[in-house]
């Protein structure tokens, strides 16, 4: 076992820090994140002259940015770990649709990864949520929607591989159907690729998520997003930076500790990339 | 020849199941003579709307219709100006093209020198350097840029007009969110194919018979490495794209990806509609390029691809 990096022990580190933030952001959370104090509007950060009982200070209706800092991180995480959830599911589905079938469907499968490549997925998000209107299903569903051509390629290309091993041979002439083949034999067999490709891409889906909300097509209030606190933070960047900036400084730790735990496990499972 | 009529027909075929979707999603989100015209629309527009577009047709011939349609150049109306929404797009057009423009420049102009800077000097300070710049390019997002140098260049030392595009300095903020990210990517990418290029072998060649350094790395080593380098450039496209949308929005650049977020915010849908075609067509018609000018570099390219069938 080789020594672990300080940087990744940082980032495994934060994670965990984040981790425990989405399982317990009600009991840390010293105020209710949509309580008002109108007395205290846009206090500062207690390190910048402000008082303990807003530690990271407050917002324009005197809201504490700390708790809504930390019910924004389980927005943001959890809609992500959704999206990243549905998109793995459906492109694996597809991708095996397409080995299993070939043909047609195979095509078919290969000219929508193609298509979906080709077009900036924000724009497609964009018009869906433009066509169909916004409601949390739907925006869980888009952001879901983002990277399934990824996982349908892998599925696809690997699954094509791993059936012509023998002991694919074997349950198949034992009587296994397709459903049971691909479910007990192929995946656990593929699945560790697919969950490196889920963390690599996990990042870009928290980005997609928060970037939607900030632009206010995203998630909507009462609920809370990094991306939504950035974007009202905006209007109060003279006189309270820090409702802006500490979403913002959150996340891109977030994206950056998960992206070097990413490219670290690649590296770790393929040695011919060193 | 053969090359270019099937990476040809690959393009036309995607842009194909682009208007297909975009037909689907039209037709499956309800009225399309509401959703076009507005929810005010009298019944005698929508009516003329639905014999214009051919709706009291079966589904097959109002694909058809639909195809015509767009095909001709007509969107529909924007119900928010009046106006036909390839006018609205037109106008905006030039804007989107001046900062992706200049975003596309700085990101090739600095991304790719730091990236062949950082081979060069591998696992050296300025490698390091780049190599961090690059991860921390890609892992700010791009909005976040934006408002750390609106707070910074605007608010504090009042370098910059924090939006608009009426002073010509406003362009600088939002090219540099522009080109951040694809900065890292293209640098991180340069570094590895440029890597990749002088670990073969006909470098040492080259270096044996008596060719000096910096002559076997210009004339040998870069044109090997802009192979794969282009492939990036294709996809670098992609994310110009959505940051002109993220950055037009923040810095208030009145261009068409400002456009569409107010479109899509207002459901002005034949604005959003006309705005999706064109994106899709670029982005289609780049990569064909992208595609052909590969196979012209690579001539190892135009041999039918090896697929694992």
């Amino acid at each position: 076992m080789k020594r672990w990096p300080p940087i990744i022990l940082l980032a495994f580190l934060w994670v965990a820090l984040i981790v425990l933030t989405v399982a317990f952001s009600h009991v840390l959370a010293p105020h209710d994140y949509q309580a008002m104090d109108l007395r205290a509007r846009l206090a500062p950060p207690a390190l910048f002259g402000g008082t303990w009982k807003h530690p990271l200070g407050s917002d324009e209706l005197g809201r504490d940015v700390f708790s809504r800092l930390l019910a924004s991180i389980r927005v943001s995480v959890l809609v992500a770990l959704a999206g990243t959830t549905i998109g793995a599911t459906l492109g694996t589905t597809l991708g095996f649709l397409a080995a299993h079938f070939r043909g047609w469907l195979d095509d078919l499968v290969m000219m929508l990864v193609d298509a979906q490549a080709a077009i900036p997925f924000i724009i497609v998000a964009l018009t869906v949520i433009g066509f169909f209107g916004n409601s949390l299903p739907l925006f869980v569903v888009v952001v879901g929607l983002y990277g399934w051509q990824t996982y349908a390629r892998l599925a696809r290309g690997m699954a094509l591989s791993v059936n012509r091993r023998g002991y694919i041979a074997a349950v198949v002439a034992i009587g296994a159907r397709p459903i049971r083949v691909y479910l007990r034999h192929v995946l656990p067999n593929i699945a560790g690729v697919l969950i490196v490709n889920a963390t690599i891409g996990f990042p870009e889906v928290v980005l997609l998520e928060t970037a939607l909300s900030f632009l206010g097509l995203g998630i909507q209030p009462p609920l809370s997003s990094l991306g939504s606190m950035l974007s009202y933070g905006r209007s109060y960047l003279t006189n309270a930076w820090w409702i802006a900036v500490l979403p913002g400084v959150v996340l891109s730790l977030t994206t950056l500790a998960v992206s070097l735990i990413g490219d670290w496990v690649r590296d770790r499972l393929d040695p011919t990339l060193r | 020849m053969d090359f270019i009529l099937r990476k040809s027909l690959r393009a036309l075929l995607t842009l194909c199941i682009v208007v297909t979707l975009t037909f689907v999603v039209l037709r499956t989100s309800g009225d399309p003579a509401i959703v076009i015209l507005g929810t005010d629309a009298t019944p005698e527009m929508i009516a003329r709307f639905h014999a214009d577009w051919g709706l009291d047709q079966p589904l097959p011939l109002q694909y058809v219709h639909y195809v015509g349609h767009i095909v001709t150049g007509d969107f529909g109306t924007s119900f928010l100006d009046g106006r036909p929404a390839l006018t609205v797009v037109a106008e905006r057009l030039p804007n989107t093209l001046r900062l992706a423009g200049l975003g596309f420049l700085l990101t090739l102009g600095l991304g790719i020198p730091a990236g062949v800077l950082a081979a060069l000097n591998r696992g050296r300070l300025l490698d390091r350097l780049v190599v961090t710049g690059a991860v921390l390019g890609h892992s700010v997002p791009s909005f976040f840029l934006a408002i750390l140098l609106i707070l910074l260049l605007a608010v504090r030392w009042h370098l910059l007009p924090s939006g608009g595009a009426n002073a010509p300095e406003a362009i600088i903020m939002p090219a540099l969110t522009i080109a951040a990210g694809g900065m890292g990517s293209i640098a991180r990418f340069t570094r590895a194919a440029m890597l990749d290029a002088l670990r073969q072998p006909y470098v040492r060649g080259v270096l044996a018979r008596g060719v000096s350094w910096p002559n076997a790395v210009r004339a040998h080593v870069m044109p090997n490495a802009a192979i794969p380098t282009l492939t990036m450039i294709g996809f670098l496209l992609g994310s110009l794209v959505a940051g002109a949308v993220i950055t037009e929005t923040v810095f208030a650049w009145p261009g068409i990806g400002r456009l569409i977020i107010t479109s899509v915010a207002r459901r002005d849908l034949a604005v959003v509609q006309c705005i999706v075609l064109l994106v899709a067509t670029t982005m289609v018609l780049a990569n064909l390029t992208v595609d052909l000018l590969y196979g012209w570099l690579d001539p190892r390219m135009r041999a039918p691809a090896q697929e694992d069938r």
